[in-house]
């Protein structure tokens, strides 16, 4: 425990929190991005059954990154909250929006046009609002003291529009590849046909969000190219460009789980390079880790909590995927 | 020890009522078209012998609580094995 520094541990929980939200949210966000590209009846009942078992569980790791961090780092949540209300509440409305889409679709086939619109419309809302919070926090934050000293459209910037909708291709992506695995015929040829359009298209937008970043403070700049850092920095984009080419080989090849894997490969390593940028700041050159950190004392009280958490969500988590496991088809219980 | 006045934080009135109103909105819609769907449920009384449910095409259940329709009559108490067997 001594020389455990707490506060760097919640860090990473929270950061995990993050990746195992994009991890499992994000392929149904994406489908439904997706959905008005597919017909009614057969492609669309088969992609929601590929999603209903699971859907609702994974916002769980959307709570434990909000409540880790209001728990963890207070001052951080202070800050970032009200210069992000806008786009935070947004998603919020977006994800009601879709849920309740979601269970009406079935009950009412009368108005279910209407109510696939609605799923798509809460999809599209969510990610790019989640997008453009990610890319409003990595552009910087006006910090005043120990609060937010900004304006109420700062959050709306060139750049975080692109990091939102870089954000729509890439959930697209996660969609169409999970689709992949979890259908067969006409859907799984018609999400291939769509992951060979994504595909190239989140490759860009990771090469352009990237070669943003570094330029947006200085400190990017440093934490990319001086030394002893970019050993371990100049890793990522070669990394990044192996995911991509698996990607591509197994699209080509029609390897069904490779497509997925490899995006979230992608994922993994955008998430790792958000933290080659900002790490040990949680605002951009404004507040660090530690200085947001709360008492040590609730920092060990939570994390006992988390510890024994986050490993039975995992496990149950993990199981209800289990039993899941294989292609649905387009009626029956799901 | 904190006043509620002295912990809020730093959003102006017209950004909280604009948020409290696309949810008041937002609740109102959705709710009122699942009290239309109820009301439209129970406006068809049930009448002696009709149909059961039939077997639907697509998810009984997408979350949640299990619907009637999702249990089989035969996994039912008194359902029709339980009658058939006695």
């Amino acid at each position: 425990m001594i020389d455990l520094d707490l506060t760097v541990v919640w860090a990473f929980v929270i950061a995990f929190a993050v990746f195992a939200y994009v991890v499992m949210d994000g392929f149904d966000l994406g489908i439904g991005i997706l959905f008005p590209l597919f017909p009614a009846g057969r492609e669309r009942d088969s992609a929601i059954n590929s999603v209903a078992p699971v859907w609702d569980g994974n916002e769980t790791w959307l709570v434990l990154g909000g409540g880790g961090l209001m728990a963890a780092f207070p001052l951080a949540y202070a800050i970032i909250l009200p210069a992000l209300y806008a786009p935070i509440i947004a998603m919020l409305l977006g994800l009601i929006l879709r849920g309740v889409a979601f269970e009406f679709r079935w009950r009412d086939p009368a108005h279910r046009p209407w109510w696939d619109a609605g799923f798509t419309l809460g999809s599209i809302i969510a990610t790019l609002a989640q997008g453009i919070t990610l890319g409003a926090l990595l552009q910087g934050i006006t910090v005043e003291g120990r609060s937010y000293a900004g304006g109420w459209w700062d959050w709306l910037t060139p750049f975080s529009a692109l990091v939102g909708v870089s954000l729509v291709i890439g959930y697209a992506l996660l969609g169409a590849t999970w689709l992949i695995m979890k259908s067969e015929d006409r859907l799984q040829d018609h999400c291939y046909r769509l992951a060979r359009i994504l595909g190239p298209l989140l490759v860009a937008c990771i090469v352009l969000v990237s070669l943003f970043t570094p330029f947006l403070s200085e400190a990017y700049y440093r934490n990319w190219f001086s030394f002893p850092r970019v050993l371990f920095a100049a890793q990522v984009p070669v990394l990044v460009a192996i995911g991509a080419v698996v990607f591509f080989v197994a699209l080509a090849r029609r390897w069904e789980y490779w497509p997925f894997l490899s995006t979230l490969a992608l994922f993994a390593l955008g998430l790792i390079g958000l933290g080659v940028s900002m790490f040990p700041y949680v605002i951009p050159g404004a507040v660090t880790i530690w200085d947001a950190a709360s008492p040590a004392k609730s920092q060990l009280f939570m994390l006992v909590g988390a510890s024994v958490l986050i490993p039975v969500i995992l496990i149950y988590t993990g199981y209800s995927y289990w039993v899941f496991r294989g292609k649905t088809g387009h009626e029956g219980y799901h | 020890m904190l006043r509620t006045a002295d912990s809020v934080s730093p959003l102006e009135a017209p950004a909280v009522a604009v948020s409290l109103l696309m949810f008041i909105v937002i609740y109102f819609t959705v709710f009122s078209i699942g009290t239309f769907y109820i009301l439209k449920l129970m406006g068809h009384a049930p009448y002696p012998g009709e149909p059961g449910p039939e077997r639907e095409i697509g998810p009984h259940r997408a979350a949640g609580i299990t619907p009637a329709p999702a249990v089989s009559p035969e996994r039912t108490i008194g359902g029709r094995s339980a009658e058939a067997r006695t």
